[in-house]
């Protein structure tokens, strides 16, 4: 494997060059984009400016015939957070970027004008060439555009109008197996320093490549068989998450009253059943869309669907559930066709639709529309890809809108918005939401196969004090998963049934031609994370951003009337270790 | 898979239907809910899944441990239950010990599979990650009290739809008349054209009438019976 170093900045015009791995082989995916910015990027430099350095990753396993390990991941410094960032997708690029030997593209320097630039990958070299002619385009009129372009045997990494506008809620988007803009890595304004590096799109060519060869074939194709069939049998990866993707979980985080309603201000949502995974799954398939589907070639899982309109033409992707509650619930729409028209405008735009469903939420408690309205939401939006004054505030994210608008509900973490699960609900949630590296995440956390790994020991699960340390330990296993290429959600076969878990660590073994253990894997995250915390702490985020917002302490959340209880104190004790 | 019912279950549930609802434990309803009926394809009859999701009312023993009530009253067999109704809520609360917990008069029982991600991990049954949820959550809900006959509301989830659904709306559930105006709503005159006819109070109606007939009738609640088409 190689890096690929294109410097922006360069005299003359864009610089290609390539090198070895060096330092950094036997890393991919987060543990890679972590360790490059940590090293390269100075902490206190301006996010937008050509100090900062934007990292695309595979996965350890990416391009490999292993099942579902197409997640790619972007690390840079992050002009929404302030401190290191690694967002991360699914897609087809990660698969082909590996099969062309590319460990991690690191985009670096400034251009010295703003001329957009458009990158080439194919086996025969990179080409990086001006083409003004995209400007201000949409990542899928993009996308048609590249199509004509260079035919149909690519994928393209992008960004729309908000990345071009360099807005902190800027998402990058990969192209999924239907060539379409739909995957994003989405957190933390990825698309912002992409813009700001001149880069339009990256097209990369998958023609002629092979997918990479294992040292120990035999032995990896042995544990892909045990791998896939674990995921297939699970209930989780093999049942729930193929017939209602994601946004299973609407229904059940509701009736935990975890379902963060109305900009946070309540724990219900009334009529939540109109837009959750079965009632989705179910209009999908009426309508000749599709409900089960996978995001890149080699998922087993297939959470992903295809929405159609009542026409059956073609939406957006099986929006998931983060998006329905954001763009949902969170803003009181329970309507599926206007969720899915304001996920298309996010993918088109380029926006976090996290992100932007936490803005909307918060202007429409500043009064710019009313709770429930979508045509109002969807207005909002367009005024976003527009650059309009106000879409340039709603771009910027939930924590610039509140400011400007005076909200005192604002709910976001280093300055990055709460995703689905209210921290007062389930609390130990709010824990890694607050002490997360990345700002407000539920992926931060989310690796649940820690008793497998024996990541931390045993904790008591009925011991209050438990949360922080279930939540250092979660951090630090869905680090090394984050490093893998592998889908988070592998994590539940990989919990419950231990064989699945060992045939995950024969995959790297048997790639890799290595002996790594549970340990090794433990050692990883665990590095990952301090890398990432020194990162942060040099950039000037200290322990006193590792909380929530005063109103999670303040006001209680219905039903169950509770606040967020877990004190500073214990905050601060998640990462001592 | 686990079969859903016992042989005993079924019997068990399809006598307390005979039995029919009360909406609240002090009010004789026998004549206060409105009987509605289809026949239909297993395709049509998962149209009436969105009713279960938001939960439809049955009378029962309450007073009872929450695995009591699933054997006893739905008729759930203990391995399906323990196998696949892997999330249960009682009042919006995650349920582990399905022998200590027990169901109130008035109370929610929420059923669903396994769930992904760390909600899905902290909310399951028995979790490890329990210790995430809620400090003040009660860890064993209900006090013991003596079985008498009260009124739950019982929702439905995901994986547990298809496979306990049809043979609960082939018995009958009570919903109040507004949830079924709203479900009725919703659904387009696509899928319900080729429904044929509906029974309402065990009378033959023509399926576009349905809508206006409900309008118009004073019952507040809705006994509705959706039966697979032989």
């Amino acid at each position: 494997m190689k890096i690929l170093r294109i410097n922006m900045g360069a005299a003359g015009g864009p610089k290609v060059s390539e090198e070895p791995m060096g330092q950094f082989e036997g890393l991919g995916g987060r543990g890679l984009t972590s360790a490059i910015v940590a090293k390269e990027v100075p902490p206190l430099c301006h996010p937008l400016g050509e100090d900062n350095k934007l990292v695309i990753a595979p996965g350890l396993l990416s391009g490999t015939p292993a099942a579902i390990s197409g997640r790619v991941s972007v690390g840079c410094k992050s002009p929404l957070t302030g401190g290191i960032k690694e967002a991360n997708s699914g897609g087809q690029p990660s698969q082909v970027l590996a099969m062309l030997g590319y460990g991690a593209i690191i985009l670096e320097g400034k251009p010295k004008d703003d001329t957009l630039y458009k990158v080439f990958i194919s086996k025969e070299g990179v080409k990086v060439s001006p083409d003004n002619s995209l400007r201000m385009l949409g990542n899928y009129a993009l996308v048609e555009k590249m199509k004509k372009d260079h035919g149909e045997k690519i994928c393209c990494i992008s960004i729309g109008q908000a990345g071009e506008m360099k807005m902190s809620a800027a998402s990058i988007a990969f192209t999924d197996m239907e060539l379409r803009p739909t995957r994003h890595a989405g957190r933390g304004g990825v698309g912002a320093v992409m813009g700001a590096k001149g880069v339009k799109v990256i097209v990369v060519s998958d023609a002629g490549t092979e997918r990479r060869t294992p040292k120990n074939p035999e032995k990896f194709r042995e544990a892909n068989k045990k791998f896939a069939e674990g995921l297939k049998k699970h209930p989780v990866t093999g049942e729930g998450l193929p017939a209602y993707g994601t946004n299973v979980l609407t229904n059940v985080i509701n009736e935990a009253g975890a379902y963060p309603t109305k900009n946070f201000m309540w724990g219900r949502f009334d009529t939540c059943q109109k837009i959750s995974g079965e009632t989705q799954a179910q209009t999908e398939t009426s309508r000749g869309g599709l409900a089960t589907h996978g995001c890149h070639r080699g998922c087993v899982i297939q959470c992903s669907g295809i929405f159609v309109d009542k026409d059956g033409h073609y939406v957006t992707k099986q929006p998931e559930y983060e998006t329905v509650w954001a763009l949902g619930g969170n803003c009181c729409i329970d309507d599926l066709d206007v969720i899915a028209q304001l996920d298309r405008l996010c993918d088109d735009i380029g926006v976090d639709t996290i992100e932007m469903g936490a803005t909307i939420g918060v202007a429409m408690e500043a009064g710019l529309a009313k709770f429930g309205d979508g045509q109002a939401s969807i207005n909002l939006l367009k005024e976003v890809g527009k650059g309009s004054p106000i879409g340039r505030i709603l771009g910027n994210g939930a924590a610039v809108t509140g400011k400007v608008f005076g909200v005192e509900r604002v709910p976001v973490v280093k300055g990055q918005a709460l995703p689905a699960y209210d921290p007062r609900g389930i609390q130990g949630i709010g824990v890694t939401y607050a002490t997360s590296t990345q700002g407000a995440d539920h992926t931060a956390g989310y690796a649940v196969a820690t008793n497998i790994m024996k990541v931390g020991g045993y904790v008591d699960p009925l011991k209050p004090e438990g949360q922080v340390e279930l939540s250092r330990n979660l951090q630090i296993a869905t680090a090394a998963i984050d490093s893998t290429g592998m889908c988070l959600f592998i994590a539940f076969a990989v919990m419950d049934q231990p064989e699945t878990f060992q045939a995950l660590i024969d995959l790297l073994n048997g790639f890799y031609g290595l002996n790594l253990t549970a340990d090794d894997v433990t050692a990883l995250g665990k590095q990952i994370l301090k890398t990432e915390r020194e990162f942060n702490l040099r950039a000037g985020l200290t322990a006193k951003q590792d909380r929530l917002p005063d109103f999670f302490k303040k006001e209680t959340l219905s039903p169950h009337n509770l606040t967020f209880m877990v004190k500073d104190e214990e905050l601060d004790q998640v990462f001592n270790w | 898979m686990n079969r859903p019912y016992t042989p005993a279950g079924i019997k068990i549930f399809f006598k307390c239907c005979m039995e029919k609802y009360s909406p609240h434990t002090s009010e004789n309803c026998s004549q206060s809910f409105l009987s509605v009926e289809f026949h239909l394809s297993p395709d049509q009859i998962s149209s009436f899944f969105p009713i279960l999701q938001k939960g439809f009312r049955a009378k029962a023993r309450v007073g009872v441990s929450v695995q009591a009530f699933l054997s006893d009253h739905l008729g759930l067999s203990v391995e399906y239950v323990r196998d696949r109704v892997k999330t249960i809520f009682l009042d919006g609360k995650s349920v582990d010990d399905l022998d200590q917990t027990l169901i109130r008069d008035g109370s929610t029982l929420a059923l669903s599979a396994a769930l992904p991600g760390l909600a899905g991990a902290v909310l399951r049954r028995g979790s490890p990650f329990a210790g995430l949820r809620s400090r003040v959550e009660e860890r064993k809900q209900g006090q013991s009290t003596k079985p008498e006959e009260g009124v739950i509301l019982i929702k439905l989830f995901n994986l547990l739809l298809p496979e306990v659904g049809p043979l609960l709306l082939q018995k009958g559930i009570l919903i109040p008349r507004e949830d079924f105006q709203g479900f009725w709503r919703q659904l387009s005159e696509e899928t319900w054209r080729g429904w044929g006819k509906a029974r309402v109070n065990g009378k033959e109606s023509e399926i576009h009438l349905l809508g206006p007939l409900i309008q118009e009738n004073p019952h507040p609640w809705i006994l509705l019976e959706v039966h697979e088409k032989i």
